[in-house]
């Protein structure tokens, strides 16, 4: 109840900020998300959960890790249990709204919902809306496991009195100012702490299209199943495309630099937005190769910026398609 | 989407502000020089200053660089040069040369030299701590050279603080069990890692340097703070 009542301020600050729609006292989203109240026993399972998939994952992580008896580096150690998450919000995501209108049939509240205003649409963002409070225990995971990667980051910039940032763009391509290499570094920052939410974002509008485009259980089922091969092939390749550039003590291959410029930064931004490889590149020592081998690789952040910014935009068109198509006269 | 953009600029707001200070810290945290080597000058052409940093290599000759060293950045990915600072002393003419590692700079510093042999560091160091030989074709271990055409080989003799790059040439299968005394000690270098003194657990000294010739004049770990 404590607990409760602590968090309660910092949850209202943050329902403030949702659409109308998306708050979680909203008929709609009542009626989505079901009756839930604070419970100690629901909070602890998940508590314990949470706890013993994380010792779990450290653990074998740590032991995969280990290499010659010394410790592995705690960036390596979370390496893998944070892909492993990221992974399963997007599955879970897909698959928490690919059945969303097979739901509503089941249930025989489509055809009522289609013959209201906006009933269609407003239930069709609700469910992808609860995606997100649903997800919010792993959400919070992988939030604090980035959080680790920033405050290791932040630990490397305050080396050399600072200077650390001036080493690493020392000599590169483009030369940029110390002003300019702050900057893009913080919008690679601000990159990787949004990037698992606009992931599951774009994987919840992709289900919800799912779900309008098909109407038996079966075909959804079908669908579901594609969306998740197709979701993990994209993975796994974006995992092996930065296996090509991502490697070794400066945590880049020597290929690297010998690859066109093109080439280079294709792979960088596909490992880095599809195969969370920017967990990878979040490493100052890395950053500052790749940023000397590869040409204006120094505007990286930019650029993975304005990757989840148009994976964002996606998600929204996506979830506004798939509402206008679902409440369209002629899919009764 | 507004509520992304919301979010968005508040993250890039704080983390460019904890960036900013992160860099700032050369603004109230007093400068310090970790190490000076200095070397006199009379080393001349025989001796080089090598600068290995981050997994690249420069090179600079001592007596014809100076002036270059603190404008020029060496060939490298990344090159770190800025931050060595080459003090010619008063009179470059006849002068020492100061090399000062300001800062905390990961590199190391080398002298080449063709007049050392193996005989020399043994008798000043001892037993090296690590030992590898590499050909031009294969690496091999001291216990497994198992080539019999005459090759060059390179060897690598690690004693702390020291490590020595060396090379010889003769007939792989006497080479098998004896690394001959006679081979030409190429380079004496410095451990690899002179970092920010975070990272260092002690100062180092290299009183050594003395016993091989090198000319050094001076060598101060951390005479400032």
């Amino acid at each position: 109840m404590l607990l409760k009542l602590s968090l309660a301020p910092i949850a209202r600050l943050g329902y403030r900020q949702l659409p109308d729609w998306a708050q979680p006292d909203h008929p709609v989203m009542r009626n989505v998300m079901g009756h839930r109240t604070w419970r100690w026993r629901r909070f602890l399972l998940q508590l314990a959960g949470v706890v013993g998939i994380s010792v779990v994952a450290l653990t074998a992580s740590y032991f995969a890790n280990q290499d010659n008896g010394d410790a592995p580096p705690l960036r390596e150690v979370l390496y893998w249990p944070l892909v492993l998450a990221q992974i399963a919000a997007m599955l879970f995501a897909v698959a928490m709204t690919a059945n969303t209108v097979a739901i509503e049939r089941q249930k025989g509240t489509w055809d009522s919902l289609k013959m209201s205003l906006s009933g269609v649409s407003m239930t069709l963002r609700a469910r992808w809306a609860a995606v997100f409070f649903r997800l919010g225990w792993l959400l919070l995971v992988i939030s604090l496991g980035r959080a680790v990667y920033i405050g290791l980051l932040l630990d490397d910039l305050v080396e050399f009195q600072g200077r650390a940032l001036d080493l690493r763009i020392s000599g590169i391509t483009p030369d940029v100012s110390l002003d300019l290499a702050v900057i893009l570094m913080a919008a690679l920052m601000t990159a990787f702490i949004l990037e698992p939410f606009v992931a599951v974002a774009l994987a919840g509008a992709i289900g919800l299209g799912v779900s309008v485009l098909t109407r038996t259980r079966s075909i959804v089922i079908l669908g579901l199943l594609l969306l998740i091969g197709v979701r993990l092939a994209i993975t796994v390749a974006a995992i092996v495309a930065g296996g090509t550039v991502f490697e070794g003590d400066l945590g880049v291959t020597t290929e690297l630099a010998e690859l066109s410029d093109t080439q280079a930064w294709y792979r960088l931004v596909f490992a880095s937005s599809e195969g969370d490889m920017m967990l990878k590149l979040l490493n100052l020592d890395t950053l500052g190769q790749v940023w000397a081998d590869v040409h204006y690789a120094i505007y990286i952040g930019a650029a993975l910026l304005g990757v989840v910014l148009v994976q964002a935009l996606i998600a929204n068109v996506l979830v506004l398609l798939a509402a206008w198509w679902a409440a369209r006269p002629s899919d009764v | 989407m507004w509520l992304l953009f919301k979010a968005l600029l508040a993250i890039l707001i704080l983390t460019t502000g904890v960036v900013s200070l992160a860099a700032g810290q050369r603004l109230w945290v007093d400068s310090y020089v970790i190490d000076v080597l200095a070397v006199d000058k009379d080393c001349g052409q025989n001796c080089w200053f090598r600068v290995a940093l981050d997994g690249s290599m420069g090179r600079k000759q001592v007596n014809t660089a100076l002036a270059a060293f603190e404008t020029e950045a060496l060939p490298s990915r990344g090159s770190l040069m800025r931050f060595l600072l080459y003090d010619s002393g008063q009179d470059p003419a006849i002068g020492s040369v100061q090399v000062r590692l300001q800062n905390g700079v990961a590199g190391e510093v080398c002298f080449f030299s063709r007049t050392f042999t193996l005989a020399d560091v043994v008798a000043a160091f001892g037993d090296p701590v690590a030992f590898w030989i590499d050909s031009s074709r294969s690496r091999f271990s001291r216990s497994n050279l198992g080539a019999t055409t005459l090759e060059t080989f390179e060897m690598v003799y690690d004693t702390p603080p020291m490590h020595v790059l060396g090379s010889f040439e003769m007939n792989a299968d006497a080479a098998r069990l004896r690394l001959p005394q006679s081979a030409r000690v190429d380079s004496l270098c410095t451990p690899y890692y002179l970092a920010d003194d975070r990272e260092r657990p002690q100062p180092l000294v290299w009183p050594e340097w003395r016993g091989f010739g090198v000319p050094v004049e001076t060598y101060v770990a951390n005479p400032v703070r």
